[in-house]
């Protein structure tokens, strides 16, 4: 039996308002989530073009093992950042900060001497250190605890990605004691048979969007630019294709766009590494331009702080040439918000 | 049963969408074991080596989840091999130090140095002569298979991140010294590790094609054990290095098929990249086992009805045949179970209509012809889709048949029982008399099967299934007990009539063992369906017929209230209350009598208004709002969240009698004072009237309400009228609303 008491503010004070006063446009910056740290060409093309001096390097992830918090899958420098100013992402899964016998000050100075000894090795300096968690209302104490400590062991601004349940509810969820938040603009939906788009749907953003005027943190927004497919065999979801797109079944015969954005498996067939068989469905989600220029048009109207970063998710080759009918397409658009 | 996994939203809880084609499937929040929706256990005839590859969706592997022996595997084998060739010379504690142990790699330099100079080996070792030649073989190898290891091992997951880093590659003099090693010693078991220490020295160089042309040069001479299956998973993984896909996978299948204990692993490795390099690696497969080892793995990763086709026209007895059938047949149920089903009738047309045809077809026919290594396993699988095709009488034969000639064991005895239950079930259209004996003892066995940690006899989707269905059947035939007492619908205590006749059955005395078995596994007792009617009465305003019940509610009526439900402060704080000190603590049924007591005053005018505040205090109490909502957690209301269901929304959130209570109290009210308390206690019942209306009513309500302000009629009233009271002060201090409101 679940006992669920609670307290029913008949009385609580309203937080006050702020005004919207900066004129400054959000500038634009990127998430560099691969595990080797390599830009290409082309990736570089378009930092330059966009004017993007600061990257938001995704540096490891936290899980758990045997009940322990350890880092997975920790990034690799191939080469120096150069010019570009790196700020460590670290991604926390919830499991951690659901494990009741977290040693919270333990973890964090693993994770500060963790991002130091990546640091060290690549002479970068950063000023700023961001988590990412999507911490639930059971893991939310500790969660807090990691942050307040995190700020006073690093001595280091503090940023934390935020989801949309999150700025909605956050009179429950909390809000993390951090600098600005993040507030990630994407992965809003179920990743699910129909035609819906698990990526970006603007109902189901203003679901949330109202609220972002009370919300009490700055935010800087994340923006998707990814695609991929989503693999359905008897009107279930069997997978996720990473880094596919529509040109990717295009030109084969084994597949057929029937109906937008689903297309069809003709007959059995092995490619990029999947199977797949005749019947199946692949659903494609995208976030095109003008998905971009609407969630910025939303936002700038929702939200009372002008952000100063639009950070797009994430910096790869694949996912830019999705939107190179435009040159410097991410500073423009960010402008207009 | 195996239900210890907890996973946890992969993909969507991150910035990650990185994620492998596998991740999604680890996305469900919990995993509620392999047999919430199977009720074939491919652990009853398949050999262990096939295990991590049954059929698990939401794992990439089943039951072990990731691969993680990569390093250990061998271990025990190494140690035992050691042991058996130095024939006692060091103790089989010692060799598990030195060869396995990271911490034995000083040691180990000492021993070498000590040999290589012809001294004495260091403590603990010095009883034995390094001159001796195998004790000097032993030293030698494991120097340099230490020196390799450091090459082929990185830490994972390591707080250090240097050690996470590639490790150096092993150098061209170590591989020359090995290679050296291989080529002069004469004693064939140094000889066979060092060709293996000599290919695992050139995969982890940077002089990749060394290996191929070593094992070129050396493949004929070499034995065909395990540590030649290893080094051939070398060759394959250089093949996949060069991206040659079609050697490599076919490399990867013969290890496959040769070697059991590398299955997983090969299985992991295996993958084809697009359909080109599967024909090619077919092409490259030259005799039928070694095809049969490829559509083993295509079967694993694609097709299991192909792969059995092809399987079977190469070799018929093929090992590998048995685990694609087990992941043919949970695919198949695990799609079918998954259905809702409200009659039995349309529940069996709709399995038939979506069953496989071709795989039943495919099954059978396999099952007929008896040609497989094990026929009972094919008996048995074909038993089970029969039954889901409704051939009852087909099934029956097949599994029976399966019993006889299989091997027994625990696990097979009740694995065919379950099935042979689930067909008796699946033929039965009627519940009477007869079904209900020829079902009770199975029943009576499947409803108390003990649950252990490592089992893993599937049983609970047949526990569920069971159940439903024959409440499918009481249902058709308008028995709507016994229907609730095989599958308990929430709705069924909202009629009236419902719960009475729940009671009469409940009350029977002399049940018979079919009657004990129902009322054994439903959920709800006497106790509850009074306390039920007790609260519903009490909510209603019907005090003596709620007193009368909950009398008879033998647990419901002792449950002690947490707080004073009699309370009515300006501010709501339920663990405020819950905490005060209470002079006396209410239980359900003492709190009822309380009420009636004060209900009888305001009935004979006597205090009125003090007896309507508290009643007032009392309902405002019960609602979801108040301090008292223990009165209403009944296992039949089933409302403990914060989330109330629609159907009692009106009765949980709805201040009505508690306002009508206080208007009562403020109509006999004697001075401003007495006024004003009842004025702000209606603005409180307004205010939830809000709250209701715009929050918990709606679909997508989470949590609590976000705190909405609005300027109450009573707090109107409040302070037009009663701005001179002490009360009225007393919210000034204690609601910031109001405070706001009046302007302070």
């Amino acid at each position: 039996m679940r006992v669920v008491t609670n307290l029913v503010a008949l009385c609580l004070i309203l937080s006050a308002c702020t005004t919207h006063t900066e004129t400054n446009k959000a500038a634009v910056s990127f998430y560099y989530w691969r595990t080797i740290f390599k830009l290409t060409a082309n990736e570089r093309y378009a930092l330059a073009q966009n004017g993007v001096s600061k990257l938001y390097v995704r540096y490891f992830d936290v899980a758990l093992q045997k009940g322990q918090p350890v880092p997975l899958s920790p990034i690799t420098f191939d080469e120096a950042p150069g010019d570009q100013h790196i700020i460590p992402v670290v991604y926390i899964r919830n499991e951690v900060m659901l494990q009741p016998a977290l040693d919270v000050d333990d973890l964090v100075d693993k994770v500060l001497s963790y991002i130091q000894q990546i640091n060290s090795m690549q002479n970068i300096v950063s000023d700023e250190i961001q988590i990412d968690c999507d911490w639930t209302l059971n893991s939310k104490e500790v969660y807090f605890k990691f942050i307040d400590l995190l700020k006073k062991k690093s001595n280091r601004k503090l940023s934390a990605t935020i989801r949309l349940h999150q700025v909605k509810y956050f009179r429950n969820t909390g809000v993390p004691a951090v600098e600005r938040g993040v507030l990630m603009y994407y992965n809003m939906g179920r990743i699910a048979p129909d035609s819906s788009n698990s990526i970006y749907d603007r109902e189901t953003a203003q679901l949330y969007t109202a609220s972002l005027k009370s919300y009490p943190l700055p935010l800087d927004i994340a923006l998707p630019v990814f695609t991929w497919g989503i693999h359905v065999r008897n009107n279930t979801v069997i997978g996720l294709l990473n880094k596919v797109d529509e040109t990717s079944f295009q030109e084969d015969g084994h597949f057929k766009m029937k109906e937008p954005p689903f297309f069809e498996v003709n007959d059995d067939i092995v490619k990029m590494g999947y199977y797949f068989e005749k019947g199946d469905r692949i659903k494609i989600e995208s976030v095109r331009p003008d998905d971009l220029e609407e969630m910025i048009e939303d936002l700038s109207e929702a939200m009372t702080r002008q952000p100063a970063e639009i950070i797009f998710y994430d910096l790869d080759d694949f996912n830019l040439k999705h939107y190179q009918h435009e040159n410097q397409f991410f500073q423009k658009i960010s402008r207009t918000l | 049963m195996r239900t210890n996994s907890f996973k946890k939203l992969a993909v969507l809880c991150s910035l990650v969408a990185f994620g492998t084609y596998g991740i999604l499937f680890a996305c469900a929040d919990y995993f509620w074991g392999y047999d919430y929706d199977s009720n074939f256990t491919p652990e009853t005839y398949v050999d262990e080596s096939y295990s991590p590859l049954f059929f698990a969706p939401q794992d990439v592997f089943y039951s072990i989840g990731f691969e993680s022996d990569y390093t250990s595997r061998f271990n025990q084998d190494v140690v035992t091999e050691w042991s058996e060739y130095l024939k006692g010379k060091f103790t089989t504690k010692e060799l598990s130090f030195l060869l396995l142990n990271d911490s034995a790699d000083v040691r180990v330099k000492e021993m070498y140095s000590a040999v290589q100079k012809k001294q004495k080996l260091p403590i603990p070792y010095a009883r034995l002569s390094g001159a001796d030649a195998q004790v000097k073989g032993f030293v030698e190898f494991l120097y340099y298979a230490k020196e390799i290891e450091i090459s082929s091992t990185t830490p994972l997951n390591s707080w250090n991140y240097e050690e996470t880093q590639p490790a150096p590659v092993v150098s061209p003099k170590t591989i020359a010294q090995v290679e050296k090693f291989y080529n002069e010693t004469t004693d064939a078991f140094l000889k066979n590790r060092y060709w293996f220490q000599t290919m695992k020295a050139y995969f982890y160089s940077s002089n990749k094609q060394g290996l191929l042309t070593f094992f070129e040069k050396t493949k004929s001479s070499v034995p065909q054990n395990v540590l030649y299956y290893r080094g051939l998973s070398y060759v394959a993984g250089v093949y996949y290095k060069k991206k040659d896909y079609a050697t490599s996978n076919y490399l990867y299948s013969v290890v496959f098929d040769k070697c059991p204990a590398l299955r997983t692993v090969t299985a992991y490795n295996y993958h084809p990249q697009e359909q080109k390099d599967f024909q090619a690696s077919l092409a490259l497969a030259k005799t039928p086992e070694e095809k049969s080892g490829l559509w083993a793995l295509f079967g694993y990763y694609a097709n299991e009805k192909t792969a059995i086709r092809e399987i079977y026209k190469l070799n018929p007895a093929s090992e590998h045949l048995d685990y694609l059938l087990t992941r043919l047949v949970n695919k198949e149920e695990v799609r079918l179970n998954d259905m809702e089903f409200k009659s039995a009738t349309a529940y069996k047309q709709t399995i038939k209509e979506q069953m496989n045809k071709d795989a039943l077809q495919l099954v059978s026919s396999i099952a007929k012809e008896e040609k497989t290594d094990k026929p009972h396993l094919w008996n048995l699988a074909a038993g089970y889709l029969n039954i889901l095709a409704g051939n009852h009488t087909q099934a029956l034969q097949l599994i029976e048949k399966a019993d006889k000639k299989g091997p027994k064991s625990e696990l097979t005895s009740n694995q065919i029982r379950l099935l042979k239950l689930i067909n008796t079930l699946s033929a039965t259209t009627k519940m009477d008399e007869k079904a209900e004996g020829k079902l009770l003892p199975e029943l009576d066995w499947l409803y108390h099967i003990k649950d252990t940690e490592d089992e893993v006899f599937r049983y609970r989707n047949a526990l569920g299934w069971s159940k439903r269905y024959i409440a499918s059947l009481y249902a058709g035939q308008q028995n709507i007990v016994f229907a609730e007492l095989f599958d308990a619908n929430t709705t069924f205590y909202q009629t009236a009539s419902n719960a009475e006749a729940m009671k009469v059955f409940l009350h029977k005395a002399n049940k018979s063992p079919w009657e004990r078995l129902a009322e054994g596994i439903y959920g709800i007792t006497l106790s509850d369906i009074y306390e039920y009617q007790a609260v519903m009465s009490a909510y209603a305003g019907k005090l003596d017929e709620a007193i009368t019940l909950m009398e008879q509610s033998a647990e419901g009526k002792n449950v002690e209230l947490y707080g004073n439900p009699f309370n009515g402060k300006i501010k709501d704080c339920h663990d405020c209350d819950h905490a005060a000190p209470q002079k006396i603590k209410y239980t359900k049924l003492a709190f009822l009598k309380k009420m009636r007591e004060m209900q009888s005053y305001v009935d004979k005018g006597q205090d009125v208004y003090n007896n309507s505040l508290l009643l007032g205090n009392a309902y405002y109490n019960m609602t979801y709002f108040g301090n008292a909502r223990v009165v209403y957690y009944n296992d039949i209301i089933n409302q403990y969240g914060n989330y109330i269901d629609k159907y009692y929304q009106p009765i949980l959130l709805s201040c009505t009698t508690a306002n009508q209570y206080y208007e009562k109290a403020f109509n006999a009210a004697a001075n401003a004072e007495q006024k004003a308390k009842c004025v702000y206690m209606m603005a409180k019942c307004e205010r939830n009237a809000f709250y209701t209306k715009e929050y918990h009513s709606k679909n997508d309500f989470w949590g609590e309400p976000e705190v909405a302000f609005q300027a109450w009629n009573g707090f109107k009233k409040l302070k037009t009228e009663y701005s001179n009271t002490r009360y009225y002060k007393e919210v000034i201090n204690e609601c910031g609303y109001f405070s706001k409101y009046a302007g302070n």
